[in-house]
């Protein structure tokens, strides 16, 4: 009698844990697939004009921000490398342009585990940059 | 009781008991079968999306490249040309290199190419489709393009311990 109390109390307990760690994965996964999309976009605006232009750092910057506040980590530790970060070494037309985007996102149950993680997306693209005659 | 009369009595009179336990041991199993199979699903499909990017990024700039040089029409006359482009374009964005007999994107070892092994291509992975006609995936072409199939492989994950890779087809229809 007090082995089946124990095992239903333990079979619960069980399927508790799988459920919530399922959950959470859950939101590292979604939030992994908006890292991916927005180094993408980052990738193809600077394929569109050669480089990293300030117009789209602000954006990026206006991301972070917003993701930021959202997940409870600190701008300061979000990255951005690109293959060509300034207007003075623009990618020639056809080269292949990279960007890196790497955000912390915080693996936590209550207030007391907590798993920091980095989360870093890949994009490419081709530069499109066409040099004013 | 004995060891005996203790399974007896389990086994036909309280037959439930047994069930109850093996359902709640089962459903463990279950579910962190199901878990593992769904954190493989979601790792190699994130995979899969970054990877995709690459067909989708080389086939719209060998468009634009296309209509640069006065191709306005998915034609078969135009496809030789169209097709020479595109292959340039993307040998460079996966840093891959067209085999001698055609059939495969090798990767240049070291260079950081997205893809882990050979990207395959057929015979007839090239294929112009005119405005109107309906695509392969069936939906109707909006403009002139060209429908591109390469098979990939994609990685299932970026640890030491990665079981291997994935192979699928990836299609893409790039619009001149």
């Amino acid at each position: 009698m007090l082995s089946d109390s124990i095992m239903a109390f333990g079979v619960f307990f069980l399927l508790f844990a799988i459920v919530i760690g399922m959950a959470l994965c859950l939101g590292l996964v979604f939030v992994a697939f908006g890292v991916q999309g927005e180094a993408q976009s980052i990738a193809v605006a600077e394929g569109r004009m050669g480089y990293y232009t300030t117009d789209e750092q602000a954006a990026v910057n206006q991301y972070i921000d917003s993701y930021s506040q959202q997940h409870d980590v600190n701008p300061q530790d979000a990255t951005v490398t690109t293959s060509n970060p300034d207007s003075s070494n623009p990618a020639p037309y056809g080269a292949n342009v990279t960007a890196t985007l790497s955000l912390p996102f915080k693996f936590q149950i209550g207030s007391i585990v907590t798993l920091p993680l980095t989360i870093t997306g890949n994009g490419r693209s081709i530069s499109a940059y066409v040099p004013a005659l | 009781m004995t060891i005996r009369q203790l399974i007896k009595h389990l086994t036909q009179d309280e037959q439930g008991f047994l069930y109850i336990y093996l359902s709640g041991m089962y459903s463990i199993y279950f579910l962190l079968l199901l878990g593992f199979l769904t954190a493989s699903g979601l790792c190699i499909w994130h995979n899969a999306v970054a990877s995709y990017s690459c067909l989708t990024e080389a086939g719209d700039f060998a468009m634009h490249a296309a209509l640069q040089q006065g191709i306005t029409s998915a034609t078969s006359a135009d496809l030789n040309d169209v097709e020479s482009i595109f292959i340039s374009d993307f040998s460079t964005i996966t840093q891959a290199t067209l085999n001698g007999s055609g059939n495969a994107f090798e990767p240049i070892p070291g260079s950081g190419s997205p893809f882990p092994g050979p990207i395959t291509i057929n015979s007839d992975w090239f294929t112009p489709e005119s405005t109107g006609s309906i695509l392969p995936n069936g939906t109707i072409a909006a403009a002139d393009g060209f429908w591109i199939t390469v098979t990939a492989p994609v990685q299932f994950g970026t640890v030491a311990w990665s079981p291997g890779t994935f192979s699928m087809p990836m299609h893409y229809f790039a619009e001149l």
